[in-house]
């Protein structure tokens, strides 16, 4: 019986057929430089290399390629072993990025991405554990970016049963993520009820495991601000929004605080501070990206709500608060201009704990400064 | 283009079953198994399919209720609605418990009680009420918020949770306080509750700031004002009480001042016969002698028996000490007098037995005797609780009186008259000169 035998377009051996790692259809296409990965059209390959496979085009390489037959037991559980730490450690590089592409707004660029990270979190841990729904959170942001919220909707539904399948074992870290996720979806869908009960679920687990103050928990806050302000209810946004305000402000002040010692250890023994020096700073006093983006976001908005809504007499406290926290945030990000320009817009402040800070920081800068005149010099003299 | 698998991949649960053709397994076989499980008698069936279609569907939020604890969907409830910071309160205070319970050990009785999430009742009440106070506080109606957060502690003081009801009765002060423009007596309810909640556990000097604090913002009102002074008159007399030393003669005295404040006599008064027992205690007869003497004027005025009989008494004491013999007995006269309609009342019996007292200190023994074996009398046939003391004093004014020829007997030796008096106890025995 003679079937009719497909042709595979790439000149592989019989019944080999490869496929897109964007969509799953056969492929016709290979990339030229780790020829491990395929794709169906230009248009995916192109949006994979932008996206992720830039990156990590030499590690696939390894990872994928066919392994020789090593002769001893030993040898093979190393081998073993080594794959799998450099894919857990793809994993975590490929969430960042696709983390990073989402902030910046590329969500077209977030998918390949995260499509990747799922991929091998699927590989190393299989296909129904809890360690595959960061990759699912950051495929539904996507998607609700690129606005097919169908497609948001089903990724969360598979992170979800993910959860329920796991029997609530999952840590409440990921199930508020989860639920902050669905929030946004169902804003989007425009079912606040809906999003405000699972900004609750939200808000109650990420309490339950950071802690009632812990500025993880403003993000559902502010969302939860949100949806009652679109529901036109703007007694409770009022509150909602000073509560993450003063959360906000917490943070980074002790972040603030924390830093300011380590740099000014560092001005003391002479090293200049324009090196990172990640292993120096503990975690808890680092502001990573997502961290910074997210306040950034959220300080912007709270900004614009406040000086729209009270155009006769604005809180003036609230409003330093929030420019104090600006110039935070602008100072650990290292964009000194900035500081001083939102420094300049608190006016009337009588809270003695901004002084402060403002004096550290521009005693800081000043050192700085000074460091930097310093180096000049001697490099000239060199 | 259509894709198609290249090998045709096995289901793992496939039931190998070798010489059945494929028609037989995969039509046949499932029916007939599918109709060994469907024993039930069809009446079964159709009820509970009908069942089945009279629930209600569940939604989403339902099911979340059937699956978490209470403290969960409460606080779920309470955030949905946007109550953020009723939540966070209900956080700190479970928080503030366990920790509570963690500090004082497993074996303390306290934690005898369950803990606060496990009692239904009490955290729903909790949550609707801080609810309620969330609401009046975002609309700024404050006193609302006030009267909301005075409920909740009245409630838990019901219900003896003493650590809730404090806590709250605190809150309530400091939403008085910030926001005592508006209403000042508010903040002297609060401060008056506040001292209340210190007293109940003892904390008498806290209680006592509390309550002057109270006085002070209650200048304009007056009912509230003479309430105050009150309160502060009977703190201050607790106080009293439990010191030994010259604090408590100030803390009487200034339980006095707060009685004149009161404008109520009665109290007035009454204080003021206990600082003059004080300065008393404390060997101060002239200003004893001058409170003692108010409350004396006073009873007469109202006619008070018993209070006039407790001020005659102090008095002649007073006058006793001082050696004033004529006044006491005048006093004391007078009370004896004013009871005397009432023979064999208890007042009756105390008078004779003051006056047999300050007959027994002044040494005139046989009228002593007189009176307090009137005395004894009558609260024997009463059966009074003064009956140990009048018994005692006519015990010792016998005693007093046989004394000096005792020691006569004792001093020239007549053992043998002494023993002999031993036997029988008589009097004659001893007051009869021996040669």
């Amino acid at each position: 019986m003679a079937t009719a035998e497909l042709v595979y377009p790439l000149a592989f051996p019989k019944s080999i057929a490869h496929k897109c790692e964007i969509c799953g259809k056969t492929a016709s296409r290979m990339c030229a430089k780790c020829r491990v990965t395929f794709y169906c059209s230009e248009e995916h390959q192109i949006a994979d290399n932008v996206g992720i496979h830039d990156k990590i085009c030499p590690t696939l390489a390894t990872l994928r390629s066919k392994q020789p037959f090593l002769p001893s037991e030993e040898e093979r559980r190393d081998r073993d072993h080594e794959i799998r730490e450099k894919k857990l450690h793809l994993i975590e590089v490929t969430r960042m990025i696709g983390e990073r592409h989402v902030f910046q707004n590329r969500y077209d660029a977030a998918i390949p991405a995260a499509l990747a990270s799922l991929k091998l979190a699927m590989d190393v841990y299989g296909p129904r554990s809890v360690e595959l729904i960061p990759s699912y959170l950051i495929l539904s942001e996507a998607s609700l970016g690129l606005k097919q919220l169908n497609q948001c909707w089903e990724y969360l539904s598979q992170a979800q049963y993910t959860v329920l399948q796991q029997q609530n074992q999952a840590p409440p870290a990921i199930t508020s993520q989860v639920a902050r996720n669905m929030a946004q979806l169902s804003i989007a869908r425009k079912d606040y009820d809906e999003a405000a009960r699972h900004l609750a679920n939200d808000i109650y687990d990420a309490s339950l495991y950071y802690g009632t103050e812990h500025y993880k928990v403003a993000g559902g806050y502010f969302l939860l601000g949100k949806v009652f302000k679109l529901m036109n209810r703007l007694e409770v946004t009022e509150s909602l929004y000073t509560q993450v305000t003063q959360m906000w402000y917490y943070h980074l002040r002790r972040l603030l605080q924390s830093r300011v010692v380590f740099s000014d250890m560092d001005a003391i023994l002479g090293k200049n501070d324009d090196e990172d020096e990640e292993d120096e700073t503990t975690k808890s006093s680092k502001l990573d990206l997502a961290t910074e983006a997210e306040a950034h976001n959220t300080l912007q908005t709270l900004l614009a709500y406040r000086l729209e809504n009270h155009h006769g007499n604005p809180m003036i406290q609230e409003l330093n608060k929030i420019y104090h926290c600006f110039t935070i945030l602008y100072f650990l990000a290292r964009d000194y201009i900035q500081v001083h320009d939102s420094m300049n817009k608190i006016k009337d402040c009588n809270v003695k704990e901004i002084d402060d800070d403002q004096q550290r920081i521009l005693k800081f800068l000043d050192q700085l400064n000074r460091m930097k005149s310093l180096m000049k010099r001697q490099q000239q003299e060199n | 283009m259509a894709e198609t698998t290249v090998y045709r991949t096995k289901p793992s649960n496939e039931t190998s079953t070798k010489g059945q053709t494929a028609f037989y397994r995969n039509v046949i076989l499932p029916s007939k198994a599918l109709k060994e499980k469907q024993k039930l008698p069809l009446n079964q069936i159709k009820n509970t399919a009908a069942a089945y279609e009279k629930q209600t569907t569940l939604r989403k939020e339902d099911t979340e209720k059937f699956r978490s604890s209470l403290e969960r969907q409460l606080s779920i409830d309470m955030l949905r609605h946007g109550y953020h910071n009723s939540f966070r309160e209900l956080c700190a205070i479970l928080a503030w418990q366990k920790e509570d319970r963690e500090r004082l050990g497993a074996e303390h009785p306290l934690h005898r009680r369950p803990l606060l999430d496990a009692e239904s009742d009490k955290l729903r009440y909790l949550c609707q009420y801080l609810n309620k106070a969330e609401e009046a506080e975002r609309r700024s109606q404050f006193s609302n918020m006030y009267h909301n957060y005075l409920e909740l502690a009245s409630y838990f003081l019901k219900s003896d949770d003493r650590w809730l009801s404090d806590y709250f009765y605190e809150k309530s002060l400091t939403v008085a306080q910030t926001h005592s423009q508006f209403d000042p007596q508010l903040a002297a309810e609060a401060y008056l509750n506040v001292g209340l909640a210190y007293e109940r556990r003892s904390d008498l000097v806290k209680a006592l700031n509390s309550f002057i604090k109270y006085y002070q913002l209650s200048e304009d009102n007056e009912h509230l004002k003479t309430d105050a002074s009150i309160q502060l008159t009977r703190l201050y007399m607790k106080l009293a009480q439990r010191r030994t030393d010259n604090q408590s003669l100030q803390y009487v005295n200034k339980a006095y001042e707060a009685s004149i404040q009161t404008g109520d006599k009665k109290v007035e008064n009454e204080t003021s016969y206990k600082l003059g027992q004080a300065f008393l205690e404390h060997g101060d007869v002239d200003s004893a002698l001058k409170y003692l003497h108010k409350y004396y004027d006073y009873c007469q005025e109202v006619n008070n028996d018993e209070g006039f009989g407790q001020a005659s008494e102090a008095l002649a004491i007073c006058y006793q000490k001082k050696s004033n013999i004529e006044k006491s007995t005048e006093y004391l006269t007078k009370y004896l007098q004013k009871v005397s309609d009432k023979e064999g009342d208890m007042q009756y019996a105390r008078a004779c037995s003051a006056l047999g007292f300050i007959h027994i200190t002044l040494s005139q023994y046989d009228s002593a005797i007189q009176s307090l074996s009137k005395a004894y009398s009558i609260s024997l046939a009463n059966s009074h609780a003064d009956l140990d003391r009048n018994r005692v004093l006519f015990g010792i004014a016998h005693g007093m009186k046989l004394r000096p020829a005792f020691n006569d007997h004792v001093d020239r030796m007549h053992t043998k008259e002494l023993l002999q008096w031993k036997c029988t106890r008589h009097e004659s025995f001893i007051t009869k000169p021996k040669p």
